[in-house]
């Protein structure tokens, strides 16, 4: 059963897991952005550590059900900022509001883990944009695990 | 037997940064420090950045330091998720998103001199919320870990082989900010117990 209650957590811990979590999606939405912009421009994107982004971003691998993967990025980060911002500003039912945070943060932890599959096993190529923004749901799901579980 | 000097001094800042590591950990753990969330999570993706480039361009037993110390401010910031301190304003929240910014645009350079003195201003950023807390709250910091970080931070400049802008400027920065967040840990400690122990004025 997943676990919604505030009671029993420090509410000052939530809500600084609250604004981690808002930050951490403002960061996804800008990786995502970038991607796009690069893509829409047909310009490659700066790979800062090296590796082989364009291989990863111009593989058959970027699309799922015809949408690209950047947009479906973008749209994620935009639904967590939204959750997040009814959350902190208790408009609305937030033991809902943080149920469907949780399910939203790991649908994506779930879909990052196997986009980090992709490009290990079978692209056999890094792309860091793609990699920083799994690391990002990583991060988003542990800070949530750790805060509602712990 | 000729032994390196150098080597020497690369062996002891991992020893003495495991050692202030161990101890600050147990502190978060017993609840005796209470680390800055934002100041971690700042330094996990500026150090987390440095050492996965280490990796990739086969940076050797080099990378097995920087490795250790990305796994340990890691999990000092997870701990501080529940352990941490709750005194986090909004400018806190400010400098947590000047700081994310400023990654993003990090992560664009290309020119190497600049992106570090980029990342030696964001580090620095970084120690902002740790200073703000501090100031009221001197006790929540594992005051001798930071004079060890600083000395850890010199063994690494003492160990380096060439001595330039790029190699520097990043050690300097935090040996400087740790050895001034250690200096005034002592202060407001000083300062906090000098007033407390003044008698009340009716």
């Amino acid at each position: 059963m997943i676990r919604t209650s505030h009671r029993k957590n420090n509410p000052r811990h939530m809500q600084i897991t609250l604004i981690i979590l808002l930050v951490l999606a403002i960061f996804g939405l800008l990786d995502t952005s970038y991607l796009i912009k690069k893509r829409k421009s047909a310009a490659p994107p700066v790979c800062p550590i090296g590796g082989h982004c364009n291989l990863v971003l111009e593989s058959k691998y970027n699309t799922a059900l015809g949408v690209h993967l950047d947009l479906l990025g973008f749209l994620y980060y935009a639904g967590i900022i939204t959750l997040t911002l009814l959350t902190i500003s208790h408009i609305w039912n937030p033991e809902l509001l943080t149920l469907l945070l949780q399910i939203g943060i790991a649908a994506g932890v779930l879909t990052s883990i196997m986009l980090v599959l992709t490009q290990w096993l079978i692209i056999k190529a890094w792309c860091f944009w793609c990699t920083i923004s799994a690391l990002l749901s990583f991060t988003m799901g542990l800070t949530l695990m750790i805060t509602y579980y712990a | 037997m000729d032994i390196n000097i150098k080597i020497v001094f690369a062996i002891l800042s991992v020893i003495i940064g495991l050692l202030a590591f161990i101890p600050y950990i147990k502190d978060v753990i017993s609840k005796k420090t209470e680390p800055h969330a934002f100041t971690w999570l700042i330094w996990a993706i500026t150090q987390g950045t440095a050492t996965a480039a280490l990796w990739y361009g086969g940076g050797g037993l080099g990378t097995i330091p920087m490795t250790i110390s990305v796994t340990c401010v890691t999990l000092i910031f997870l701990l501080s998720l529940r352990g941490g301190s709750t005194n986090i304003t909004l400018s806190d929240t400010i400098i947590l998103i000047t700081a994310l910014l400023a990654i993003f645009i990090w992560w664009q350079l290309e020119n190497p001199l600049l992106a570090v003195l980029m990342v030696s201003a964001i580090d620095v950023m970084g120690y902002l919320p740790t200073f703000r807390k501090s100031y009221m709250q001197p006790w929540t910091e594992t005051t001798w870990a930071w004079g060890a970080f600083t000395i850890s931070n010199a063994f690494i400049l003492l160990s380096l082989e060439s001595y330039n802008m790029l190699t520097t400027t990043y050690l300097i920065s935090i040996a400087s900010a740790n050895l001034v967040l250690f200096i005034f840990l002592l202060i407001r400690r000083r300062l906090i117990s000098y007033d407390t122990n003044q008698p009340q004025k009716k």
